[in-house]
């Protein structure tokens, strides 16, 4: 974008939201060219809109200028999608952060997509409720993100993940227009289930400005077991165990060796650091049928080989095991200055020998690899240890995602479970979409944004022409975007 | 406006290697940030001003681009974002990699010129020309607590000058405090009561001795009680926190230098600091000597030995008070206690100690009040905002007192409740436990009618 048009264009953002929430100055937007993923790429200009109103103005304005849209909120994803890869403008959700209403009693809340999906849980607390899908990153990451990701988390498991949990959203599509979709309740919804069509779109087709929830209950009982296993595999068998064994727990999560070491590094919550790997379980509802239950999977967990299993004693305990096993990537600090995180799913029956092969991957390359994951689900969270200093690293790194990628789909899974597919996996959506797959994909996002400026570059792979707007039909070549916005520097 | 260069790093890095970082800065710490921004939500300028350089991510990033030599040190937009970070290190208690966040924003900014007139005098005022000078402090002191005796406050707020004059809102709405120009020091000694339990240096401070003597008397008469002798170094010392948290590295070395030797060779069990600002600073002296080859592991081992009032009384096992205070309190966390020190249950466990008192939480206890050093000097719009939401929360708990424990935020606090027209008096957690142990002097008259 040349200079003159970028001022022309921030005067006419600036008569929406303020001078103060519409900048291009170089240095200031360089601090949204990240996320949590390595990715990065320079906006021309960043907005911070206020109201619903201002942001269907901002993408009026940026459609009519054909200029390229990526909304952002905390910047949490893992996998690039708030990478502003074909520069633009940056639509930042810091400022509408409000729980627009609790309604308890119909078991239904409405946000602005900044809200921080654990504050909502926090304010439905004292109402005796809360919003289940708990991604590990639930203390940063906003509703927006969920929705555009269509964010999981632990309990997904048995109460389903963020589009299960949605009834209804508020648009602000590229026409300028504000168009509500789906239902204002549950079993509300009539006509196309356009809700479910957006959620996970990752803002390609439109951009959330006021989300309808579902709330429900907090369970009177939760409790929460911890088994110990000599290795990962003697783990991954017993995840299968405790599903064939007729119960589903709330949650059932893995950690292996190197993860429980950066866990309990950061959490001090008591995991043992000589485990081969751990199980975290959770058993939620009342009293009688908790206790239960638990009994049953401790006797399940036993009979499939951990070595001891714990109970947390209290809700203190309970609360710092999770916070360990949400703090997981991050504590990957730890070890390493950078990290690559894969969002793999596998069959749970195909956990045991997908897990050895990621093993072998890491003896090959000398790369280390650890594992930390939504076992009951099989969706798994490769993270490799690297140096983005060290010349090369990056890119061995890359292939070596691909190949596990490739490994999961293999195996009759999926590139993403809740990651979404952002930047990085874009060639990866080949292992399991065929072109008339994506082709059709493609034409309906068309429908809502006809000139592809709804944070371009992403889910569809092709290459990332800087600077304009992609080619509708994605480019099928089969490479990887290796070109990141060129002039931007990647490092982590 | 100048372009920045923009880099294609990778490419660079393969070219040319990785660049030097700059001198000063820990390479290392700054790397231990993976940008995951779970610090977001819990920083109170990200939450005031919305823009991710004035988050803690934001301010990583910056630092490292600075320190890879990619944006100046002295660049305004960079100085800007650095100096409006209260650093309350409330971003080191949600940060799961560990990151020392208050180091290396202390690192960065000894390199980072300050922003603007502003900052520089109160550098060149309180952090090099007052804080550091005994004597110079001594007589401000006095003057201080002469015009609290002649009224000035009354007469401030009265007339409405303090709406105009410089400092003026703090000179108006003064805390519980000193009043009397003239007081003694405390004793060399102050011996134990009843067995010994242990021998502690106590820190009396520079601008706390000054304006909150009571508050010392009670810490070491709480010490007394259960057991302590209570040793107080000859020299009077200021740690040098307020100099190190606002990047005045070669003022807060030289002090720290100082109030180390004076606690040398005292045979002392720990040395003990009632301000939090101090505490956290004093436990981390191997950094502010860094660049001192003399006392630079002598600095680890001696802020080893170095605790809070509140953490070290509750480890050692307090002995219950006679004396009953039937009052709600509500605690107030200082940031470099609860971030600094990680000490978040200690003070209130001092509290509840105390029969009579009932302890009730306030919303976001552990949110920087807007105090931070000398930031609600050097920025106080931004500091108002985060007093503002403080006082509301103080309000809305229903406490009848606030206890704290560090000068800085008992003066913003107590300044902020009194403009809000709120009989809602901020002291010291060492204040109520020194009144329950029998102290007499400065109770506010709602402590003094619940200790009836």
């Amino acid at each position: 974008m040349d200079a003159a048009t970028r001022e022309r264009l921030l005067g006419r953002l600036r008569a929406v939201v303020g001078d103060r929430y519409a900048f291009a100055d170089p240095y200031e937007v360089r601090l949204y060219q990240y996320d949590a993923s390595p990715e990065t790429a320079l906006p021309d200009v960043v907005v911070i809109p206020g109201t619903a109103a201002e942001v269907a103005q901002v993408v009026k304005i940026c459609a009519d200028a054909e200029v390229p849209i990526t909304a952002r909120s905390a910047a949490s994803s893992l996998a690039g999608g708030t990478v502003p890869v074909q520069r633009g403008v940056v639509i930042t959700f810091a400022r509408m952060d409000r729980i627009l209403e609790i309604d308890a009693d119909n078991l239904r809340a409405v946000v602005e997509p900044g809200v921080v999906n654990l504050s909502l849980s926090q304010a439905l607390r004292p109402h005796g409720y809360y919003y289940v899908p708990d991604p590990s990153s639930q203390g940063a990451c906003t509703i927006g993100g969920n929705v555009g990701t269509n964010a999981g988390g632990p309990h997904t498991l048995l109460y389903g993940v963020t589009v299960n949990h949605v009834t209804g959203l508020e648009l602000a599509l590229a026409s300028g227009e504000l168009v509500q979709v789906g239902g204002r309740k549950a079993g509300s919804a009539s006509g196309y289930d356009l809700t479910g069509l957006f959620v996970g779109s990752e803002g390609t087709m439109g951009i959330a400005t006021k989300i309808w929830v579902k709330i429900q209950p907090l369970p009177p009982v939760q409790k929460t077991l911890m088994a110990v296993y000599p290795d990962v595999e003697t783990a991954s068998n017993a995840v299968s165990a405790i599903v064939r064994s007729g119960i589903l727990p709330a949650a059932i999560e893995m950690m292996d060796k190197l993860s429980i070491q950066a866990i309990e590094a950061a959490s001090h919550a008591g995991y043992p650091l000589d485990a081969g790997a751990v199980l975290l379980l959770e058993v939620d509802g009342i009293p009688e049928l908790v206790e239960e239950l638990g009994e049953r999977m401790a006797k399940v967990c036993r009979e499939s080989g951990a070595s001891e299993v714990r109970v947390a004693k209290d809700e203190a305990e309970r609360q710092a095991l999770w916070k360990g096993r949400k703090g997981a990537f991050s504590a990957m600090g730890r070890l390493s200055p950078d990290f690559y995180v894969m969002d793999g799913v596998v069959p749970r029956t195909k956990l045991p020998e997908t897990l050895a092969k990621i093993d072998a991957i890491s003896a090959r390359t000398g790369y280390k690899i650890c594992n930390v994951f939504h076992a009951g689900d099989g969706n798994l969270h490769p993270l490799v240890l690297f140096d983005a200093f060290k010349p090369g690293q990056y890119e061995a790194v890359l292939r070596i995602g691909d190949e596990i990628l490739k490994l999961c789909a293999d195996a009759g899974g999926s590139v993403t479970g809740e990651h979404g597919i952002g930047l990085e996996k874009r060639e990866n959506i080949r292992y399991i979409f065929s072109d008339d797959d994506l082709e059709v994909m493609d034409r309906i996002r068309h429908v809502f944004d006809p000139h592809g400026l709804m944070n371009p570059g992403k889910v569809f792979p092709g290459e990332v022409v800087e600077g304009s707007a992609p080619s509708r039909a994605p480019d099928h070549a089969p490479r990887r975007a290796a070109n990141v916005a060129g002039g931007d520097e990647i490092w982590v | 406006m100048t372009e920045l260069a923009t880099l294609d790093f990778k490419r660079q890095i393969d070219r040319d290697g990785v660049p030097s970082p700059a001198a000063g800065i820990d390479m290392d710490l700054v790397r231990d940030c993976i940008h995951c921004g779970l610090c977001l939500p819990k920083c109170p300028t990200f939450r005031i001003l919305h823009h991710e350089g004035d988050s803690p991510r934001g301010r990583m990033w910056q630092i490292k681009e600075a320190a890879l030599g990619l944006v100046a040190f002295d660049d305004p937009r960079f100085q800007a974002h650095v100096y409006q970070c209260f650093n309350c290190r409330a971003c080191e208690t949600a940060c799961p990699s560990g990151v020392q966040f208050g180091s290396v924003m202390e690192m960065a900014r000894a390199l980072t010129p300050p922003q603007n007139r502003r900052d520089r005098m109160v550098r060149a005022i309180l952090l090099n020309g007052l804080l550091p000078h005994p004597r110079r402090l001594r007589v401000t002191g006095w003057f201080y607590r002469a015009a609290r005796a002649a009224r000035l406050p009354g007469l401030l707020r009265r007339t409405g000058a303090w709406k105009v004059l410089p400092l003026g809102k703090f000179a108006a709405f003064p805390p519980v405090g000193d009043s009397a120009p003239r007081q003694p020091r405390l004793p060399a000694l102050t011996p134990a009561e009843g067995t010994r339990r242990a021998r502690v240096g106590l820190l009396t401070g520079c601008i706390q001795d000054e304006m909150f003597h009571g508050t010392n008397r009670r810490t070491a008469l709480a010490l007394a009680r259960n057991g302590c002798d209570v040793v107080v170094p000859d020299a009077r010392l200021c740690c040098g926190a307020l100099a190190s948290h606002a990047g005045e590295a070669q003022t807060a070395e030289r002090l720290a230098a100082r109030t180390m030797d004076a606690f040398t060779g005292l045979q002392l069990d720990a040395v003990v600091v009632n301000a939090a600002g101090c505490g956290s600073n004093m436990k981390e002296y191997e950094l502010q000597l860094r660049n001192d080859a003399q006392r630079r592991e002598a600095g680890a081992a001696f802020s080893r030995t170095v605790k809070d009032a509140s953490e070290f009384l509750v480890e050692l096992g307090l002995r219950p008070p006679a004396r009953r205070i039937t009052l709600r309190v509500a605690y107030q966390d200082p940031c470099h206690l609860v971030h600094g020190q990680k000490v978040h249950q200690q003070p209130r466990q001092a509290l509840t100690i105390i029969p009579g008192l009932e302890l009730v939480e306030m919303k976001e206890s552990d949110w920087c009040c807007g105090s931070a050093g000398v930031y609600n000097l050097t920025h106080p719009e931004i500091s108002e905002a985060a007093l503002a939401s403080k006082v509301g929360h103080i309000i809305d708990s229903g406490a009848q007192v606030i206890a704290s424990a560090n000068p800085g935020c008992i003066l913003q606090i107590s300044m902020g409740l009194q403009r809000a027209g709120r009989d809602i008096p901020v002291v010291h957690v060492m204040d109520l436990l020194g009144w329950a142990y029998g102290d007499e002097g400065q109770e506010p008259p709602i402590v003094r009618r619940a200790m009836a």
